[in-house]
């Protein structure tokens, strides 16, 4: 999955908008159990004690391998994990390993497939995915439009889509906000109605029109995190051009996202930091907004105030995705290989690593509190 | 295709695609994921034209790769094709040697 992507063309203004920090969040931060969950091969969701960083319990995970992407429930306690070749989603006490819900997309004549999108609503009560469907004839395959599918929690182990609604294609990771909307990462970050299937533009990428000395951005999310500030950042790339030859070669390279508050469903989208390097996550540090953390072959720190990369260590391989603790103090960097490498978030020094039986893959690296 | 003539649903399908009209509809995705043909780099170069922004090593990344389909024609496509050819090794960095080859049948 390497991230070696063409950059293309331009848009309006970027809007700064409100900067809520969760100060209740905050304050419960260190009390509250936290729990590191990944996945990795052939099919085990990993429960670790962050107060300790050690294992606590392995539970199967039914089906072949893949995704692991996951969506975590309001109160922390049951992961929803996307699996079976990125095709059901199974919900998991990750004390107990019980599993309490099981949505098996597929049926014999339509294949479902759901790249990364599971999310869960803000009372808990409905699991959300895109489906990206194709039914399988004799003779040939025919694509299906996607939709967002709509499940309710409590339907259990035969939980079948209660609504459904037209989405665009090529959509990734989503997210659940409080106010009913499902924050749709594709060409542009929207935001679908969980109720009507409206839709509305969050920020606009593909198809932001900043005139010609911006080039297009091109924007890239496979994982999921943002827990902590009940957030969600789609990263992107963008060039300025020095002037309208759109020269690559004299351009400015620039970090930016669009950062959605799911409390509010208010986006704030701007250029973040300069484009030194490729990093495939980044996550917010939760004492101060202004300042970023990413992962890839490294571990990075940057002020988005100041617009600034303030400091970079080497990993020992690529990871895909980062997360950090309550408290903000360390950094949990995992996906790809069988460890999870682990930071100190203010001098980025490695402290430490857990090693799993398997690979992660493409799964997510998520903390769960439990409430 | 002239001198062809289109005789089932996935013929004519095909005939459609052929059209140049059709051409204008085809566009680049910008989120490139799930068994989409994708002219990215491959393990070779990178954005940069160098090697640093890789993902390093090979073995680190061969799942991502499988899982997602990412790169269909390099890595076997575990998504949909080929579920089985991770079975057993479940970490790649120390085990690829026991991943196989995927040969078409005849």
């Amino acid at each position: 999955m390497n991230q070696n992507k063409g950059i293309k063309t331009p848009r309006r203004t970027v809007s700064l908008c409100g900067a809520l920090l969760a100060a209740g969040w905050m304050a419960g931060a260190q009390a509250a159990e936290e729990y590191l969950l990944t996945v990795t091969r052939p099919g085990l969701l990993h429960v670790i004690d962050m107060r300790t960083n050690t294992l606590e319990r392995s539970c199967t995970v039914p089906g072949e391998f893949g995704s692991g992407a996951m969506a975590l429930a309001p109160d922390g306690r049951t992961a929803y994990v996307l699996s079976n070749m990125w095709e059901d989603v199974y919900g998991i006490d990750i004390k107990t390993c019980e599993i309490n819900f099981a949505a098996k997309q597929s049926t014999p004549e339509i294949k479902v497939k759901s790249i990364q999108s599971v999310a869960v609503s803000a009372d808990g009560k409905e699991l959300y995915t895109v489906q990206n469907r194709v039914r399988q004839h004799p003779d040939r395959l025919e694509a299906l439009a996607p939709q967002l599918a709509v499940f309710n929690i409590a339907d259990g182990l035969e939980a079948k889509p209660v609504r459904t609604f037209p989405v665009k294609r090529r959509i990734t990771k989503i997210a659940a906000t409080s106010t009913g909307e499902v924050i749709l990462g594709g060409g542009d970050v929207e935001a679908i109605d969980t109720r009507t299937g409206a839709t509305r533009i969050v920020t606009p990428l593909a198809s932001w029109d900043r005139g010609p000395l911006w080039a297009p951005p091109d924007a890239f999310a496979m994982h999921s995190q943002g827990e902590h500030l009940n957030e969600y950042i789609m990263p992107y790339v963008t060039a300025k051009f020095a002037d309208e030859s759109a020269n690559m070669e004299t351009a400015e390279w620039w970090w930016g996202m669009s950062r959605v508050n799911l409390e509010t469903a208010e986006a704030e989208a701007m250029e973040t930091v300069p484009f030194e390097f490729i990093v495939f996550t980044f996550v917010t540090d939760p004492n101060n907004r202004d300042i970023l953390y990413g992962a890839f072959n490294q571990v990075s720190k940057h002020d988005i105030r100041e617009k600034k990369t303030l400091a970079v260590e080497p990993l020992q391989h690529t990871y895909y995705a980062i997360n950090i603790s309550g408290d903000g103090k360390t950094l949990y960097v995992g996906g790809t290989a069988s460890d999870i490498s682990i930071h100190d978030a203010g001098t980025l020094k490695k402290l430490g690593s857990i090693e799993l039986p398997g690979d992660m893959s493409t799964a997510d690296l998520r903390v769960a509190r439990i409430k | 295709m002239k001198h062809l003539k289109s005789m089932n649903k996935k013929a004519r399908m095909l005939e459609q695609a052929a059209n140049p009209d059709q051409i204008e509809e085809v566009v680049a995705m910008q989120t490139v994921v799930g068994c989409t043909a994708t002219t990215d780099p491959g393990w070779e170069i990178d954005a940069f034209g160098g090697l640093g922004s890789l993902c390093q090593p090979m073995e680190a990344d061969l799942y991502g790769c499988a899982d997602a389909c990412w790169w269909p024609a390099q890595v076997p496509d575990t998504m949909s094709s080929h579920p089985e050819w991770g079975e057993g090794v479940d970490n790649a960095t120390a085990d690829w040697r026991k991943v196989n080859g995927i040969f078409q049948d005849d």
